[in-house]
């Protein structure tokens, strides 16, 4: 509600008097470089191996050129995956280091296109998929770069699919038959805490996710819902009249996942940390579960649908 | 309780008869000439020994307990003409006063009007500002505002820029027992905070207390705002009133039986987005519009010489509507206060006073709005139900004893959702909390010498929470008016006066105070949507604990007075939310608090000029706030969002001829503390920040210089119908002062093209306004 709040009185205070700005640099004497983990292990039937994604974090630059990305990423560092006394090592792989069409091929899989990537992205990735996703199992990621050893637990919750998808003419006026709003159904299981994450994307693009992409159960427990899916806003998009419906006769792709807790919390305070800003507000540290780092080692179950929005 | 009461009375009475053996009593009601308004803490001393003497209490009321003999006493109010009254002291007797406003009638000049008050009560930290004085200072868009007059104070500052919510001396903005007739009133604010619920024309008095609170007051730890409404003139019918550029004011006041009853009703509204409603009307936002409004009301009745009855309430919403109709969206925001008192004063006899209020408020906080057959309601709010006594006691003028008791009946609801989507309900299981709070009460204002004063007062408090609830700590569930816990506070009050000269002395107090409802706000400040929980087998109730010290000394025949106050504020079990924190519906609040502590420590310098055509104030504050929590960065002490170690502020106002008054005031302290960027890092391609320590940068310093003129035509000033303009400018440089700051991040990291940007923002530039006031009364 507060978020609603928050907003709402944002645009007052900016509407209602005569308010102006200036650009300021914020002081770098309080900058200290830290480890940034972004890795997910997902059960689902179109995963990705595991992955980890491992940079540094960076002073408050006015802007972040090429170079500045590129030297953001760790390399060389040790990192691995524990589960059911298992330790699989992570491989890193640099973007430019691969050869065409592989890279292509790469990029075109997750959903870039080829010409929008300019910096050289390096990851960890088991390349043997030799980490099995399971449900239930507890995962333990561990990162050892020089003297510093960063580690994050995740599990795999329990998969509660879509039950069923379907559009409706958006709401408002004039009606306009171009564009659809997508519902879905979920049956919530009774007495357990369930988290949900979901992403959207056109035909052949990257699936991402939505401003507010998670949602707890409180309201939902044991019940069979009604859900609104947005359509998430690209980078270069802004928000419009639109935003948020599909376009019919499009192909969509809906990515629905069960993420633990931790997961949950860690997402929920990233974006509500990206949106709290304003007069009334004040700042949210984000959550993470990395143990002497940042970021996320996030579990998922993830199932895909891929679907014409129809005609009419 | 009644066997108390009544030993206690026949115990006062004893007293009574034993010092009043060889004495007798003056007693009376003083009161405004031309309008029969009772008057407040008026000074009333014997000319021969002005060390002799006390103040009307808050009905008006005096009593006055001398020996046998020939006696002048003087009765004074700043402001107003003070009177002298010649007394042959051989009986009891009953006297009322009145008190001529502003003009000096010649029979009864005095050369001082209120000498040596500062310098001799028990009082710290308390300071009175007119009404009149309110009006006269320059306000954000002509709407003059009480507590934006009290920011002005040392050791008082903004919760924001142009809010009207107030920290007193490093206390957070529910620490302050804000009362009006009585009631406590949760929600001082309109408009988000930036204007507050107190239309001055429907106010009499008010007081602030940040010092060392006497015992009568209590509930909260940090200071008291003490808020009457006028009772209305029982002489003459009068209407006055203003239009500005947001809003404008309406109150008729007049007798309902000349002397004996009288009433008052108020109105205060904004128009300012109704006279944009044909514009908005032919856009998608048709629907949108935002008002708030006030009403005022107040009747009584003087049933005999010994008994009155007030009557009064208070009434005010705030309304948001938005509405996008290509969107068919809609969202409604109406909150609001209402409260209502009623007051029975009874004489008991010449100096025992009476009390007795019944007392009811209730603040509500909604949220509704919804798309199509998506609809959604969230309510929040506190009603409160009191019985309070209070008894008044001067067996001699050594002695101002008063003593009393409040019982207050808390409910407490949180944010209780509830939402449709097409057949599907949801509904948040949160049950509204329930407590009852006691408080018994005994103080004395004791002159042991002509030059030392105590004033020592014992206050004890109870909280008793009861259900229905349910534990979160062992799951037991309590149903409707079982106890869950109970919280019992001994709150002992001491301060001392020690004259050193005529016009000098040093004041010194100690009090403990104890705090059961609470207000935990993660903004940057104080909201109407934020919720008061309270305490609980959780939440623990706040204590403070403040040592002040004080030199006082008036200069050029007490027409300047002057002060240094020195505090120490020990305020344990604060309250805030956990780190990373994030509005939810699926915890109980409670559930998301901690728990630490914190000190408040500070120098307050004060001079004030009252009188002459040059009047005005300068108030230094040199200060610290901090707060620690276990679970907040490990207990690390950091400075609380109302840190600000440097405040000065200058107000001044000058009478430039008969017709014309400029005022100023101007305001320079320390910016405000904040959490800053400590890095950025990327996940999924998008920056996010990593912020550093809490509270450990600030943002500029703040300065500000406003300035109004007043224009009212002398000669028409005393006539039955005037009226005046004020030209007010808010920020007259223009300085931009930040007012918050936020980022701004671009694109996708792998293109290689982010950008960020860091803003801050100034949200009042100079602001011009102009209200019209007017003033009309009958003639009998």
């Amino acid at each position: 509600m507060k978020r609603i709040f928050f907003y709402w009185m944002t645009c007052l205070a900016a509407v209602g008097v005569t308010s102006c700005e200036q650009e300021y640099t914020p002081d770098g004497k309080t900058y200290e470089k830290q480890i940034v983990i972004e890795s997910y292990i997902e059960k689902s039937n179109s995963a990705y191996p595991v992955y980890a994604l491992i940079t540094y974090s960076l002073p408050f630059y006015s802007s972040f050129g090429i170079d500045v990305v590129n030297n953001s990423y760790v390399h060389d560092a040790d990192v691995s995956i524990e589960y059911n006394s298992r330790r699989v090592q992570l491989q890193e792989i640099c973007l430019n280091d691969l050869q065409e069409p592989f890279k292509s091929e790469l990029l075109k899989s997750l959903g870039y296109k080829q010409d929008s990537v300019k910096t050289d992205i390096c990851v960890y990735v088991d390349i043997n998929r030799e980490v099995i996703a399971e449900e239930g199992i507890d995962y333990r990621l561990r990162v050892i770069k020089d003297k510093d050893t960063l580690t994050g637990y995740t599990t795999i919750p329990q998969l509660i699919p879509i039950d069923s998808i379907w559009f409706e003419i958006p709401p408002g006026t004039p009606k306009d038959s171009s564009y659809a709003q997508m519902f879905c159904i979920i049956s919530d299981i009774p007495g357990h805490k369930d988290f949900y994450r979901y992403f959207t994307a056109g035909q052949n693009e990257r699936l991402i996710a939505n401003t507010n992409s998670v949602t707890d159960d409180v309201f939902y427990d044991g019940q069979k819902f009604k859900f609104t899916l947005i359509k998430a806003l690209g980078p270069d998009e802004k928000f419009g009249d639109y935003s948020g419906l599909f376009h019919r006769k499009d192909t969509i792709q809906i990515k629905w996942c069960n993420i633990p807790q931790s997961h949950y919390d860690f997402w929920n305070t990233l974006e509500t940390s990206r949106t709290r800003q304003g007069p009334f507000s004040s700042y949210v540290r984000i959550d993470g579960n990395i143990d002497r780092g940042l970021g996320i080692f996030g579990g998922q179950n993830c199932a895909y649908y891929t679907l014409i929005v129809p005609d009419k | 309780m009644k066997q108390a009461w009544i030993t206690m009375y026949f115990l006062m009475q004893m007293l009574n008869g034993i010092n009043s053996q060889q004495k007798f009593t003056i007693s009376g009601h003083i009161k405004e000439y031309g309008s029969g308004e009772t008057m407040i803490g008026v000074n009333i001393y014997l000319v021969s020994d002005p060390s002799v003497g006390l103040l009307s209490n808050a009905y008006g009321f005096y009593s006055i307990t001398l020996d046998t003999g020939h006696y002048t006493l003087q009765f004074s109010y700043l402001g107003y003409t003070s009177a002298l009254k010649n007394v042959h002291l051989t009986k009891d007797m009953v006297m009322d006063v009145e008190l001529i406003p502003g003009i000096q009638i010649k029979e009864v000049e005095v050369t001082a009007d209120n000498p040596r008050k500062n310098i001799e009560s028990t009082d710290m930290g308390t300071i009175d500002i007119g009404i009149e004085t309110v009006k006269k200072l320059p306000a954000l868009l002509g709407e003059v505002d009480l507590m934006k007059t009290l920011q002005l104070l040392p050791g008082v500052s903004s919760a924001s820029e142009g809010t009207a919510g107030i920290y007193v001396r490093g206390g957070g903005p529910d620490q302050n027992l804000v009362l009006l007739d009585e009631a406590i009133v949760y929600n001082t604010g309109h408009l988000f905070g930036f204007f507050s619920i107190f239309n001055s024309d429907a106010i009499k008095n008010f007081t602030l207390i940040k010092g060392n609170m006497p015992a009568n007051y209590g509930g909260r730890i940090s200071s008291v705002i003490d808020v009457q409404m006028k009772e209305g003139n029982n002489q003459n019918y009068v209407i006055e009133g203003g239009v500005g550029l947001i809003s404008s004011r309406f109150t008729v006041q007049g007798p309902i039986q000349k002397n004996k009853s009288s009433f008052i009703l108020s109105g205060r509204r904004t128009y300012a987005l109704d006279l944009a409603q044909p514009f908005i009307n032919n856009t998608d936002f048709a629907g949108s519009n935002y008002y708030f409004y006030d009403l005022n009301a107040k009747v009584n009745y003087q049933f005999s010489d010994r008994d009155r009855i007030y009557l009064s309430g208070y009434f005010g919403r705030d309304v948001f509507k938005f509405a996008n109709n290509k969107r068919a969206f809609t969202i409604e925001l109406p909150y609001g206060n209402a409260t209502g008192t009623l007051r029975w004063n009874h004489v008991l006899n010449d100096n025992l006073f009476l009390n007795l209020s019944l007392i009811s408020n209730d603040y509500k906080f909604g949220l509704n709005g919804g798309q199509e057959e998506f609809q959604f309601e969230v309510n929040s709010g506190v009603r409160d139900y009191s019985v309070k006594a209070d008894l008044d006691y001067y067996p001699d003028p050594n002695h101002q004893i008063k003593t009393g008791f409040r019982y207050t009946y808390h409910k407490l609801t949180p944010n209780v959702v509830n939402a449709t989507n097409g057949e599907e309900v949801f509904r948040t299981n949160f049950q509204s909390k329930y407590g009852h709070e006691s408080e018994l009460y005994v103080m004395d204002d004791w002159s042991l010498s002509r030059v030392f004063k105590l004033n020592i007062g014992m206050r004890w408090s109870m909280f008793n929470q009861v259900g229905p609830y349910t534990s979160s700590l062992d799951s037991t569930k309590y149903n409707s008016g079982d106890l869950v816990k109970t919280y019992q506070m001994p709150e002992p009050r001491i301060g001392f006066t020690r004259s050193i000269t005529n016009s000098s002395s040093i004041k010194g107090g100690i009090s403990i105070a104890s705090q059961f409802i609470h207000l935990v706000s993660n903004s940057g400040s104080t909201l109407p949507a934020d919720v008061w929980v309270p305490s609980t087998e959780i939440v623990k109730p706040q204590i403070g604990i403040q040592y002040a010290l004080g030199y006082y000394q008036n200069f050029l025949d007490n027409r300047i007075e002057a002060s240094v106050e020195t505090y120490y504020k020990d305020l344990r079990n604060q309250l805030d939310y956990r780190e990373s924190y994030v509005e939810n519906f699926s915890a109980e609040i409670e559930n998301e608090f901690v728990s630490g502590k914190g000190r408040a420590y500070g120098v307050e310098l004060f001079v004030r000029k009252n009188k002459g055509n040059f009047t005005g104030w300068i108030g230094y504050t040199l200060s610290r706030t901090e707060r620690w929590f276990t679970q907040i960065e490990n207990a690390r002490v950091y400075p609380s969002v109302y840190d600000r170690p440097h405040d000065l502020v200058v107000v001044c106002n000058y009478a430039l001829s008969k017709n014309w008054q400029v005022s100023g005031s101007f305001i320079y302290a320390s910016g405000k503390a904040y959490t800053p960027i400590k890095s950025l890092f990327f996940i999924e391609g998008r920056p996010n920040i990593e912020y550093g320590l809490r509270n450990s940068a600030r943002l500029e310093d703040y300065h500000r210089l406003d300035l109004s003129f007043v224009y009212e035509n002398a000669e028409k000033k005393n006539r039955n119908y005037h009226s005046s303009w004020t030209f007010s400018i808010y920020n007259v440089y223009n300085r931009k002062n930040p007012f918050f700051t936020y980022t701004d991040f671009e694109s996708n990291i792998y293109s290689g093209n982010a950008t960020a940007k860091a803003l801050k923002v100034t949200l009042f530039t100079m602001i011009p306004s102009v209200t019209w006031n007017f003033y009309w009364k009958a003639i009998n």
